[in-house]
């Protein structure tokens, strides 16, 4: 009977049945996200009710007359406190009221400060009250070109080093103006204000102590001297050129340099244009420190250039017998029976024999355009500063 | 321990603020919490506690029945006759009495009988006329988490324990939230995008933050899992937001693999299965199927191969253990285009990842000179099948875009559509097997299918070509998503993931 009923309904009900099912699955939508916000936002004040009540709880109590021994249970004060969101007795926390109406402010229940409510910039943001103190777990900024704490990107990634000093002169310049605005004072008229994030900016890049050489070198370009400094370009380049050889022909002359490159930027052409300054910039790097420290470079890398190569070969007799040098290999011998290049390694220990064998080996897969490659490869090293 | 020690000593090097807070007396270490959700809540349980928890988990069990025909039927209760009302929209369940009512009704009830407390259908939240609102009650909230499932209790909230918690531990800083960059020391990014879905896999993230493997007792030189488990201390207790250098990850990786050694880019999917690899044999992985380490908890499946010979009719199977599905795209690709079609349509084509998920475990034809019946001997046609015997917690989903052939390899940019969550359970050998038997049994009516619902957790994209190009990578934490791209770590909606052009994706089971 319920069946002929349903088909007997003209397209007109179906229709009101229809957009009503609609509707209800709306409303589940909207119900099921603003239950689950609801209870996140009222679970975080009925704790900070609770802190609120045992702080003032804690700060009318008198003084413990002995100082708590360290991994004692904490002394719970028999005090019976009430403050407008909950009433604080005897160690337990009941709440007053609905902590949505009683306690406005979030307070974090690890650090006991109170959560800034806002994102300090972007998306919804407001500017927080710069007085207080504040819980170190911001709300996520979302803006175009910024991170989730709020750090502006660099906008060029690749600026000259003349550019990169003038920029920081400029800098330098505001802070001496503005002195004391970093941390308490008063938020300069722009929007600019900077909270205490304790975090760096993101253009900061780490210095890392290479594990082999003790060498500090820009984690940016860690992997591409760590290749050099185990000994192991040489062999990659010759594998590079082998692939160049036998493979595709779509792989050009230019590949080597576009195919060793770090992080494209979305536009490629770019890339060409950059690519002289910084090479440039790169190649000077590499000239301070042979000025500073060229005895100590030929000592400690284990990697060493054509230039230095007949150079070494002459005063060889030198450059095994210090300890520096031996530190480094040790290690690797340890770590490189697994990857079977042992061999390879050890032929290279004895510093003498080095400049020869490689030279044989790299004769042997394709004289000239080994070269080549390796000339690419030194060329292109320092796309990655890039 | 030595997690906790490193932690202070880290705050203490960045922030001198935080210490000097932290050392102000806290009382206990474990989260201030309201010991009753509301006033009502308290008088409630004072009149008979053990009652209000009883009927409280008779309600959450109603709802959690999968057809929730019952709970969402109330009586509407006009002036004369009453009429019974199944409802999609939430309905309220008395916690003093049988009654099931809307929202409209759940006010008169409490006028007319003077019951306080309803359940509400969809999530069993406990609503409170007094209050005009919902209240989270910590017992209550225990009850409904368990969603109405006969779960051991939870030992670790005993008195005990808690005591033990708060003396022996400190909290770590409230910035460290796991959200973190990682450098590119060089062409490295293809790591930093797997090790950024690692760290934000809660599994391993647990198992790492709970000294799973500690690098203290850890004798190797060079250990991957050690630099996983400094990475994991960096990021959860260090109050940094700046990017990390996994300098001992990639010195790690190198010394264990030959082909990952050197200044060059590598692929992802490559260097996830190596990291898998090394990780599982590092933490006391064993050859055995049955292997209890984090990796095989977490990733490990079975494919079962069902081969049927067209003759006889006999059916062998086989099962191929596995990490993650690497899923076709050409052929998907190519079967929805339509012979005659322009580049320009080629180009425009999108594919979703079920019709891949479909393809994948179709029955296929194999040719005579590829099987051999051994029951009717000879070679023999036959048909393939491939279904998923056993899915593991995290199902990592690979899309080959990448192509070798012998003359060159190519990169597909087909878009590849992926839902937020998927159902996996059409592609389970069970399921599989219970389609078969339907076919062959006309008129049997199959009750409403059970769902296995993974949700998307990481997804990680390539940008550029086969020879060079970036990695970034998507990471669901709770219900936001980030975007990681090297030592930057930016917000990102659900829609900028659902937009990005794939080539992992890492579902996680909704409930285990």
């Amino acid at each position: 009977m319920d069946k002929e009923k349903i088909s007997q309904l003209d397209p007109a009900a179906w229709s009101v049945v229809a957009r009503n099912v609609l509707d209800d699955c709306f409303h589940n939508i909207i119900h099921d996200m603003v239950l689950e916000i609801h209870r996140e936002e009222k679970v975080l004040r009925m704790q900070s009710a609770v802190v609120i009540a045992e702080d003032t709880a804690r700060a009318q109590m008198p003084e413990p007359p002995v100082a708590p021994v360290k991994g004692a249970p904490p002394p719970t004060p028999n005090i019976r406190v009430e403050t407008t969101g909950a009433i604080y007795e005897n160690g337990k926390t009941f709440l007053r009221g609905n902590p949505l109406q009683t306690t406005p402010e979030v307070i974090c229940p690890q650090c006991r400060l109170p959560r800034l409510q806002y994102p300090i910039t972007g998306k919804g943001s407001r500017e927080p009250d710069l007085s207080k103190e504040y819980c170190m777990f911001y709300p996520f900024v979302s803006k175009p070109g910024h991170d989730i704490y709020g750090n502006q990107f660099p906008t060029e990634q690749a600026k000259t080093k003349k550019e990169r000093e003038l920029i920081k002169q400029q800098q330098r310049a505001e802070k001496d103006n503005t002195p004391g605005s970093n941390d308490t004072g008063t938020p300069p008229a722009t929007q600019s204000f900077t909270l205490n994030t304790g975090s760096k900016p993101i253009s900061y890049i780490p210095w890392q102590t290479c594990p082999s050489c003790k060498r500090s070198l820009l984690i940016t370009r860690f992997a591409q001297h760590l290749e050099k400094c185990l000994g192991i370009s040489g062999r990659q380049s010759s594998r590079n050129a082998m692939a160049k050889l036998t493979g595709n022909g779509s792989v050009s002359g230019n590949t080597p340099l576009g195919s060793r490159m770090g992080t494209p930027q979305p536009g490629s052409q770019n890339n060409n244009g950059k690519r002289s300054p910084t090479k440039k910039g790169g190649a000077d790097d590499d000239d301070d420190d042979d000025k500073e420290t060229p005895v100590k470079k030929k000592k400690k890398s284990n990697y060493i250039k054509k230039a230095d190569r007949e150079r070494l070969a002459a005063s060889g007799a030198t450059t095994p017998g210090s300890t520096h040098q031996s530190d480094p290999k040790i290690k690797l011998k340890i770590a490189k029976p697994k990857s079977g290049d042992n061999g390879v390694k050890r032929e290279r220990e004895d510093g003498d024999g080095e400049v020869p064998r490689k030279k044989i080996k790299m004769q042997r897969s394709e004289s000239i355009r080994t070269e080549k490659t390796e000339g690419d490869d030194e060329g292109s090293d320092d796309e990655l500063g890039a | 321990m030595d997690s906790i020690g490193a932690t202070t000593k880290a705050s203490q090097l960045v922030s001198p603020k935080v210490t000097k807070t932290k050392a102000a007396p806290t009382g206990s270490s474990t989260l201030p919490n309201a010991t009753f959700g509301c006033e009502h809540v308290q008088s409630l349980f004072k009149a008979n506690k053990a009652l209000a928890k009883e009927t409280y988990e008779t309600a959450i069990q109603t709802l959690a029945d999968p057809r929730r025909i019952k709970p969402q039927t109330y009586k509407s209760s006009s002036s004369e006759n009453d009429t019974i009302v199944v409802s999609i929209k939430p309905t309220y369940l008395c916690l003093q009495c049988p009654s099931i009512m809307s929202a409209d009704g759940r006010d008169k009830h409490h006028e007319a009988r003077k019951h306080a407390f309803t359940v509400e259908s969809r999530h069993g939240c406990l609503y409170c006329q007094f209050c005009r609102d919902f209240v989270y009650d910590p017992e209550f909230e225990k009850i409904r988490a368990q969603r109405g499932t006969k779960r051991k209790a939870d030992d670790s909230n005993g008195i005990e324990d808690q005591r033990l918690v708060a003396t022996h531990a400190a909290f770590v800083p409230c910035r460290a939230t796991g959200l973190r960059g990682l450098y590119n020391m060089g062409q490295t990014c293809f790591m930093s995008v797997i090790l950024q879905t690692i760290i934000h896999n809660p599994l391993v993230r647990n198992f790492y933050l709970s000294e799973g493997h500690s690098s203290r007792d850890c004798d190797d030189e060079y250990c991957i899992s050690c630099a996983m488990d400094e990475i994991f201390q960096e990021f959860y207790s260090a109050e940094k937001t700046e990017g990390y250098g996994a300098v001992s990850m990639l010195l790690a990786s190198w010394m264990a693999e030959q082909a990952l050694v050197g200044y060059q880019q590598q692929d992802a999917h490559e260097y996830m299965q190596f990291l898998f690899n090394s990780l599982h044999q590092k933490n006391g992985g064993t050859l055995s199927e049955d292997c209890s380490c984090i990796i095989h908890k977490t990733f490990y499946g079975q494919l079962q191969s069902t081969v049927r010979c067209d003759k006889c009719k006999n059916i062998t199977t086989a099962l191929d253990p596995v990490m993650d599905l690497s899923l076709d795209i050409r052929d998907v690709k190519k079967r929805k285009l339509e012979p005659g079609a322009s580049k320009a349509e080629k180009a425009e084509i999108k594919i979703d990842l079920k019709e891949c998920l479909d393809s994948f475990t179709q029955k296929e034809k194999l040719p005579a000179t590829d099987y051999t019946c051994q029951k009717c001997g000879g070679s023999q046609p036959a048909t393939k099948q491939l279904s998923i015997k056993r899915l593991p917690p995290v199902v990592p989903v690979h899309l080959k875009r990448f192509e070798h052939s012998k003359a060159n390899a190519t990169k597909l940019e087909t878009r590849v559509a992926f839902p937020l969550q998927l159902n996996l359970h059409p592609y389970t050998t069970r399921a599989k097997d219970a389609n078969n038997k339907k076919s062959f049994a006309n008129g049997f009516v199959p009750k409403a299918s059970p769902e296995l619902v993974y949700e998307l957790s990481a997804v990680i994209v390539h940008k550029g070509n086969i020879d060079t190009g970036h990695y970034i990578s998507y990471s669901r934490e709770g219900q936001d998503w980030f975007l990681f791209d090297d030592n930057k770590a930016v917000a990102a909606s659900e829609a900028d993931v659902l937009e990005a052009n794939a080539y992992l994706l890492f579902y996680m089971a909704r409930e285990l």
